[in-house]
C-alpha cells in the first residue's frame, strides 16, 4: 500500500518507480510450466487452471522490508534470505502465492526468490510493474517517449521471467486510475490542456491510459503466451472506458479497501468490465487507533470476512457473482518505515500514527481525527527486532490462524448455493 | 398416561429453563411463559411468550442456553417448530451481533460460522414451511436480509427483495398491518428509503380507507411524530390532510397546515425537516398566499432553509421579509443575507451590491450594516477600484464607532493593504475569484460541504466549523488539500491543512466564513457560511 501523495513521488522512485531490470543471458532453468489460463465455465463463472486444475489465489502481498531499513533496501538480495522462513509459515498457514509490486534490480537474485518459494513451497508469485506512476513529476502517460521507455522495462521483466516455473501471471498498474481525476499524480498532455470540461479530462486521461495499457499486454502476449495479464486498478474506478480501450486484459486485479466486504464489486464488474477479478490488495491494520493499542483480532475480523466473501463469489458458487479467482491481502510483513518515511530514526520504531482515514474499518474509527489506517501495521505477521537466522524474528497474528484455520475449512463458511428455492 | 407424560415434560423444560437463566428454579415469570409455551397449539400462540422469554435470556446475554432450550423444545413439542426455527435464528443472529459489538472474538471466531449457518438453516426452514404471508415467515425474511446486509454478502440484494415481495403480500391480505409497519421501519432505519416509503404508502393507504376518523388519523400521525417515526408521520399527516381539505373549511385547513408546519421546523428540541415544513407551507401559498406567514414564521422559513443550505430559496423569503415587514427585528439580517447569497451564492454582485448599499444608507446602525459597508468595500477593492474601497472602509470606522471590534480588525487590515498596495490576503482573495471570477462557474458549491456545530450561537461561546470535501476515490493514496478559510474567523486563524477549527465571537451580528479547497492539481471546490451571534 502506498498512500501520502504526492509527498512520497520522489523518494518512491527508486523502489516504485522505473527501476531497470537488467536482461540476462544465462541458461533458462527449469521452466516446463504448463498453460495457466483462464476458463470459461458453463454459468459464464470464470476459474483460474493452473496444471490443469482449478487454483483458487490464496495469495498475500510480500515486501519484506526489515526493521530499521526502507523502501529503497534490496531484500532480494538479502543474505539472510527472509523468504526462506517466510515461506515456511507460509506454506503451514495455507498461503499458494505471494505477490510482488515490482521485481528488484537484480535479475537473479528475483529469479532465485521466485525458484525458492516455489521450489521449498510450491508457492507461486504473481509479478507487477507500477508503469512508473511514481515517475517524478509525473507519469507522462499521454507521452510516446514515456510510453516506450516504460513498455521497455515491462518487456524486459517479462523477458526476465516469462520462464520461470513459479511464477503465476502478471498484473499492470496499482491504483493508477486514480491519476484520471488529476488529484493523485496528476498527468496531462496538450490534449487534455485544450479540453476545459474536467470529465471530458477524466475520459480523455482514462482513454490514453488505458490503451496504453492494452498495447502493453499484445506486446507481452508476443513474447508470453503462457501467462494471464492483469489490470491493475483501484476499486472499479474507469474500468467502464478499460472495457472500451483495453480488451487484451485477461483479468482485473483489483486493490480494494472496504472494511469487512468488497460490496457489490463482484456483480458490478460482471456490467462494467467483465473480466475475472483478483483481489490483488486488501486487508486491514492490527492496530486500533482509537484505544491505542494493537489489536489483533480486529485485523482477523475484518480478514476473514474479507475471505469469505472472497470465496462466495468463487467460481462454482451459484448465488455469487461466481468471477472471483482469490485474492492477495496486504500484507505478510508488517513495515516499520512507512509512517513517517522521511525521518531514518522512525524506520526502527514501530510508529502508531495513522496518516488517512477509512470508515468502513469501523472499530477504530472514533481515533483523533478520524486516522484510523495505521500503515506499520499490517502485516498478519509481526516483527521484532530480535534476529533470528539473521532476519527479524516472525510471529504471527491471530489473523494467520483464523485464515489458516478458514481455509482448511471453506466449507464451513455459508453456502449460499443452498439458499432458498422460494 | 399421556398427561403424566406431559407433566413430567413440561416440568424437564421448565427445570432446564430455569437452570440456564439461573434466575432461581421456579422463577414464577420463566415458569409460567414456559408453561404457555408447552400449552401452545400453534406457532401464533407460542409467539408472545417465546418472544418473552428470548427478552429475558438476552438480558443476561444467554443466547446459547436460549438455543439449547429452543433446541429441546423442538424435539418433544410438536405445532411450534416453525416458531421455534425463528427463534433459534433470530437468537444467534443477536448473539452475533453481541459478540462483535463486545468484541467477544475468542467465540466470535471460534463459533462464528457455525452460528451463521443456524442463522440460514433455521430461517429457511420456517420460511419453507410457512406461507409467504405468515407473520413468522415475514419475520424470518427481515432477519434473513439484516444478518446478509450486515455482512454486506452478495445475498443481501436476493433476501431484500424476497422481503419486500413477502410484505407487499402481507400488505395485501394480512389482518394485521403491524409487520408492514416494522418491516418498514427498519428498511427505513437502513437506509433503503424508497422502499419504505412504499410500504409506509400502502400501510398509510389502508387505514386511511378504514372507517378511521380524521382526528384519529391525525392523532396517530402526532403519535408517530412523537416517536420521531417523522417519514410516517409525514405520511399520515399528508393523507389526513388530503382527507380534510375536501371536507372541512380552507380556515380549519390553514390552521392545520400552519400547525403542522410549523411542528417540523427544526429547533433546539427536535431535528425536524425544514423540506417537509416547506412542502406544507408551499402548500398553504398555494390556497392563500404569503400574507397568512407572520413575521417571525417567515423569518423561521429562510433561516432554516439557509442553514439547510437551500440559499435561493431562503433569499427570496429574506427578501419577502424585508418587504413585508421593513419594521421587524430581522429586517437587517435579512437584507444582509439577501445580499451575501446575491453575491457569492448566485453570483449577481450587482444585486448583491444594491441590498449592501441599501442597508449601508440606513441611518440606524446595526451589525448588518456595518457588515455591509465592508463587503461593498471588500468588492470594490476585489474590483482594484481602491479609491471606492478606502471610502467605504473610511465611512465603516466612522460609522462603527467604538463597537463592532471584529469588523474593525477586518477593514484596518484591509485598509492597510490598500495603503501598502498589496493585494488582498490570499485566502480571501481566492474566495472572491473563485465565487466571482465568471469563468469560476464550475466551482458551484457542491463538492465542499461546510457546517457549523451550532446554527446561532451568543457572543464569547464556541462553535465548531468542519468541512469535508468530497473528492475522487483515491484508494489508499491519500490526496492531500489545502483549506483556505478566510471571512470573519473571529480571532483564529486555521492553519492551511485543517478541515475543522473553534470560534467564538465578542460582537454580534452575522459572520461570514468562507472556504475554499485547494489540492495539488488546483481549486476543488468552495463554500461559505453564515454564523448568527447573539
Amino acid at each position: 500500500m502506498v498512500r501520502t501523495v504526492p509527498i512520497v513521488l520522489a523518494i518512491l522512485i527508486g523502489v516504485a518507480g522505473c527501476s531497470h531490470v537488467e536482461r540476462q543471458t544465462s541458461p533458462v532453468d527449469k521452466a516446463a510450466q504448463s498453460k495457466i489460463y483462464i476458463k470459461t465455465l458453463r454459468d459464464n463463472h470464470y476459474q483460474l487452471i493452473v496444471d490443469r486444475k482449478p487454483y483458487i489465489v490464496k495469495g498475500v502481498c510480500y515486501n519484506p522490508i526489515p526493521i530499521g531499513q526502507n523502501h529503497e533496501y534490496d531484500w532480494w538480495s538479502d543474505p539472510g534470505k527472509p523468504w526462506i522462513a517466510d515461506g515456511k509459515l507460509m506454506k503451514e498457514m495455507g498461503i499458494n502465492t505471494v505477490r510482488i509490486y515490482q521485481p528488484g534490480a537484480n535479475v537473479e537474485a528475483v529469479r532465485n526468490v521466485i525458484r525458492d518459494l516455489y521450489q521449498l513451497y510450491g508457492i507461486r508469485t504473481i509479478l507487477g510493474h507500477w508503469l512508473c506512476f511514481w515517475e517524478y513529476p509525473c507519469p507522462f502517460y499521454g507521452d510516446q517517449d514515456f510510453q516506450e521507455k516504460v513498455k521497455k522495462e515491462v518487456l524486459e521483466m517479462v523477458s526476465a521471467y516469462k520462464d520461470e516455473e513459479g511464477l503465476l501471471l502478471w498484473i499492470l498498474g496499482n491504483e493508477n486510475n486514480y491519476s484520471f481525476a488529476g488529484r493523485v499524480n496528476p498527468w496531462s498532455n496538450e490534449e487534455i490542456d485544450s479540453e476545459p470540461d474536467p470529465q471530458k479530462q477524466i475520459a480523455l486521461r482514462a482513454k490514453i491510459y488505458y490503451s496504453f495499457v492494452n498495447e502493453l499486454i499484445k506486446e507481452i502476449k508476443k513474447i508470453d503466451s503462457v501467462h494471464p495479464v492483469a489490470l491493475g486498478n483501484g476499486e472499479l474506478v474507469g474500468l467502464e472506458k478499460a472495457n472500451e480501450y483495453c480488451p487484451q486484459a485477461d483479468l482485473v486485479a483489483c486493490i480494494i479497501y472496504r472494511g469487512k466486504s468488497f460490496g457489490n464489486i463482484f456483480s458490478n464488474l460482471r456490467n462494467v468490465f467483465d473480466r475475472p477479478i483478483l483481489l490483488s490488495e486488501f486487508g486491514a491494520d492490527a492496530f486500533d487507533a482509537y484505544k491505542k493499542k494493537e489489536d489483533q483480532n480486529m485485523q482477523a475480523f475484518f480478514l476473514e470476512a474479507q475471505w469469505r466473501q472472497i470465496y462466495e463469489n468463487l467460481a462454482g458458487n451459484k448465488k455469487g457473482a461466481g468471477n472471483c479467482l482469490g485474492g492477495a491481502f496486504f500484507e505478510w510483513t508488517d513495515e516499520w518505515w512507512k509512517h513517517n518515511e522521511w525521518a531514518q530514526d522512525s524506520w526502527s520504531v514501530h510508529d502508531t500514527g495513522s496518516n488517512w482515514s477509512n470508515g468502513a474499518y469501523y472499530l477504530d474509527i472514533k481515533a483523533d481525527g478520524n486516522k484510523n489506517m495505521n500503515e506499520e501495521w499490517f502485516g498478519i505477521v509481526g516483527l521484532s527486532e530480535e534476529l533470528e537466522n539473521g532476519i527479524n524474528k516472525r510471529t504471527p497474528r491471530k489473523a494467520y490462524y483464523v485464515i489458516r484455520e478458514f481455509w482448511k475449512n471453506p466449507a464451513k463458511s455459508p453456502k449460499p448455493e443452498a439458499k432458498s428455492k422460494k | 398416561m399421556k398427561k403424566t407424560i406431559f407433566k413430567i415434560f413440561l416440568a424437564s423444560i421448565i427445570v432446564f429453563n430455569s437452570h440456564f437463566l439461573g434466575r432461581g428454579l421456579f422463577a414464577k415469570e420463566d415458569k409460567e411463559l414456559t408453561r404457555q409455551v408447552i400449552e401452545a397449539k400453534n406457532n401464533q400462540e407460542a409467539r408472545l411468550p417465546l418472544e418473552e422469554l428470548r427478552k429475558l435470556y438476552a438480558q443476561e446475554n444467554k443466547y446459547n442456553e436460549f438455543v439449547d432450550f429452543l433446541n429441546s423444545l423442538k424435539k418433544q413439542k410438536k405445532g411450534i417448530e416453525q416458531a421455534i426455527n425463528f427463534y433459534i435464528g433470530f437468537t444467534r443472529y443477536n448473539q452475533l451481533r453481541y459478540l462483535e459489538e463486545n468484541q467477544s472474538w475468542d467465540e466470535y471466531f471460534s463459533q462464528g460460522n457455525t452460528y451463521r449457518s443456524e442463522i440460514d438453516a433455521s430461517l429457511e426452514k420456517a420460511i419453507d414451511a410457512l406461507s409467504e404471508t405468515d407473520i413468522f415467515s415475514i419475520y424470518a425474511r427481515l432477519i434473513l436480509w439484516k444478518f446478509h446486509q450486515a455482512q454486506q454478502d452478495t445475498l443481501a440484494e436476493d433476501a431484500l427483495n424476497q422481503l419486500m415481495a413477502a410484505t407487499l403480500a402481507c400488505a395485501e391480505t394480512c389482518t394485521s398491518l403491524l409487520p408492514v409497519k416494522q418491516v418498514a421501519d427498519e428498511l427505513s432505519s437502513a437506509g433503503e428509503k424508497s422502499k419504505s416509503r412504499q410500504l409506509y404508502k400502502i400501510y398509510v393507504e389502508r387505514i386511511s380507507a378504514s372507517d378511521i376518523k380524521d382526528q384519529d388519523l391525525k392523532n396517530i400521525a402526532q403519535g408517530f411524530y412523537a416517536e420521531k417515526n417523522l417519514e410516517l408521520a409525514q405520511a399520515l399527516y399528508d393523507a389526513y390532510l388530503d382527507r380534510v381539505m375536501k371536507s372541512t373549511s380552507q380556515d380549519e385547513v390553514i390552521s392545520d397546515l400552519l400547525e403542522i408546519g410549523k411542528a417540523f421546523l427544526p429547533a433546539e428540541e427536535r431535528t425536524g425537516d425544514i423540506f417537509y415544513a416547506e412542502k406544507i407551507f408551499k402548500r398553504i401559498e398555494g390556497l392563500t398566499g404569503k400574507e397568512v406567514f407572520g413575521e417571525e414564521l417567515t423569518y423561521a422559513r429562510a433561516f432554516h432553509l439557509e442553514k439547510a443550505k437551500e440559499y435561493a430559496q431562503a433569499k427570496e423569503i429574506y427578501l419577502d421579509l424585508s418587504n413585508r415587514f421593513p419594521a421587524s427585528i430581522h429586517y437587517d439580517e435579512a437584507l444582509f443575507k439577501a445580499a451575501m447569497i446575491y453575491t457569492y451564492v448566485l453570483r449577481d454582485i450587482e444585486k448583491g451590491r444594491g441590498y449592501f448599499k441599501d442597508l449601508a444608507d440606513k441611518e440606524k446602525i446595526s451589525p448588518a450594516v456595518i457588515a455591509s459597508i465592508y463587503q461593498l468595500g471588500l468588492l470594490a477593492q476585489w474590483q482594484q477600484d481602491f479609491t471606492a474601497a478606502k471610502g467605504y472602509y473610511e465611512n465603516l470606522l466612522d460609522k462603527a464607532g467604538r463597537a463592532f471590534g471584529d469588523r474593525k480588525a477586518l477593514t484596518k487590515i484591509r485598509l492597510k493593504e490598500i495603503a501598502e498596495a498589496k493585494p488582498l490576503e490570499y485566502n480571501l482573495k481566492k474566495f472572491l475569484d473563485v465565487s466571482l471570477d465568471k469563468e469560476n462557474l464550475i466551482f458551484n458549491m457542491s463538492k465542499v460541504e461546510l457546517k457549523s456545530s451550532l446554527p446561532r450561537l451568543e457572543t464569547r461561546q464556541d462553535a465548531e466549523v468542519f468541512a469535508t470535501s468530497a473528492m475522487p476515490a483515491s484508494g489508499c493514496m491519500e490526496v492531500m488539500v489545502d483549506y483556505l478559510w478566510s471571512g470573519n474567523l473571529g480571532s483564529v486563524t486555521p492553519s492551511l491543512d485543517k478541515s475543522s477549527f473553534a470560534v467564538s465571537y465578542t460582537y454580534a451580528g452575522t459572520k461570514e466564513i468562507n472556504l475554499v479547497v485547494v489540492s495539488s492539481s488546483g481549486v476543488v471546490d468552495r463554500s461559505i457560511i453564515f454564523l448568527d451571534v447573539y
